[in-house]
C-alpha cells in the first residue's frame, strides 16, 4: 500500500474520531498474536555506507539485517550498561557515605582517632564518569577537641 | 458482533520514521511505539469492516499508560506484519473494553 493510499485510509477513519461511532460498522474477529512480535522499519542510509556494511556483514558471514541489529543492540546494551553503572555507583556511594556518618558519629562520641578534617574531599574516577570531586559533608566533629573538654 | 473466526495473524508491525510517516503520525496522537506494542501485549480485540474495496481493521486495547485506544493497522506485503497507520485515546475503544469485560 503506498503512502497516498495509506492517506485515504487514515483521512477517513480520522473523520470519525470523537464522534461517538469510531467502531461503527466493524465486526469482533480472532487474532492469532505472536508471543514474541517483530518491527519493521526501513533505514534511509548513504549508498556508500551501505556497501561498506555489506562487506563487513559478508566477512563475518552475517546477512545485513543480523548485522546491523547485533551492532545496534551491542551499541544500545553499552548506553543501558553505562546508565546501570552509575545508578550502581550512585547508590553503593550514598550507602558507604551513610554508614561512614554513622561510624565516625559513634567514633567521636567513644573519642576514638576517626576525624575528617572539615575541607576534605573525595576524588572519584570511573571509566564512565571521567573524573570529578565530591564533596563530603559528614557530620563529624573533631575529636581533638572533644578530647581536650574531658 | 458476527461470530468469531480465526482471521488475521499479527507477528508484528512496521514503522516507518520518516518525518511523514506512522511514527510521527501517530506521535500527533500522543500514541508511541510503546503503547501500541503495550496494546498488543495486553491482550487487545481485534475487529474488521468490510467495505466494498477493502477491509479496515482496528485493534483495541490497553497501554501501558492506563488509556484505552484504538490502533488501526493496514496489512503490508509481509505476513503477519501490520502498519498502524493512525490511532488514538478512544471513549468508543474504552465503553467497548468494559462491555467486553476486558477492564478491571
Amino acid at each position: 500500500m503506498n503512502r497516498d493510499a495509506e492517506k485515504t485510509i487514515r483521512d477517513n477513519l480520522e473523520a470519525r474520531k470523537g464522534s461517538g461511532h469510531e467502531l461503527d460498522g466493524f465486526t469482533r474477529i480472532e487474532a492469532k498474536v505472536s508471543s514474541k512480535p517483530r518491527a519493521v522499519f526501513s533505514l534511509r542510509i548513504g549508498a556508500d555506507e551501505l556497501e561498506e556494511i555489506e562487506a563487513a556483514a559478508g566477512a563475518g558471514g552475517q546477512n545485513i539485517g543480523e548485522f546491523i541489529r547485533e551492532a545496534a543492540l551491542l551499541r544500545a546494551r553499552l548506553v543501558t550498561d553505562k546508565r546501570s553503572v552509575i545508578a550502581d555507583f550512585s547508590s553503593a556511594y550514598f550507602t558507604t557515605r551513610s554508614a561512614l556518618a554513622h561510624l565516625a558519629e559513634v567514633a567521636n562520641l567513644a573519642g576514638l582517632p576517626l576525624v575528617q578534617e572539615p575541607d576534605q574531599k573525595a576524588v572519584v574516577r570511573g571509566p564512565f564518569t571521567g573524573s570529578g570531586v565530591i564533596n563530603h559533608d559528614l557530620p563529624v566533629q573533631d575529636h581533638r577537641r572533644r578530647r581536650g573538654r574531658t | 458482533m458476527l461470530g468469531e473466526q480465526r482471521e488475521i495473524e499479527v507477528e508484528g508491525f512496521a514503522w516507518d520514521f520518516e518525518p511523514d510517516g506512522n511514527v510521527a503520525h501517530l506521535a500527533g496522537h500522543d500514541v508511541r511505539i510503546a503503547d501500541v506494542n503495550a496494546v498488543l501485549a495486553f491482550g487487545p480485540m481485534f475487529l474488521r469492516s468490510l467495505s466494498e474495496h477493502a477491509a479496515t481493521y482496528v485493534m483495541v486495547g490497553r497501554d501501558n499508560r492506563n488509556r484505552s485506544l484504538l490502533i488501526y493497522p493496514v496489512a503490508t506485503p509481509e505476513h503477519g506484519i501490520w502498519k498502524p497507520v493512525t490511532g488514538w485515546q478512544s471513549g468508543d475503544a474504552h465503553r467497548l473494553l468494559q462491555e467486553g469485560g476486558r477492564l478491571s
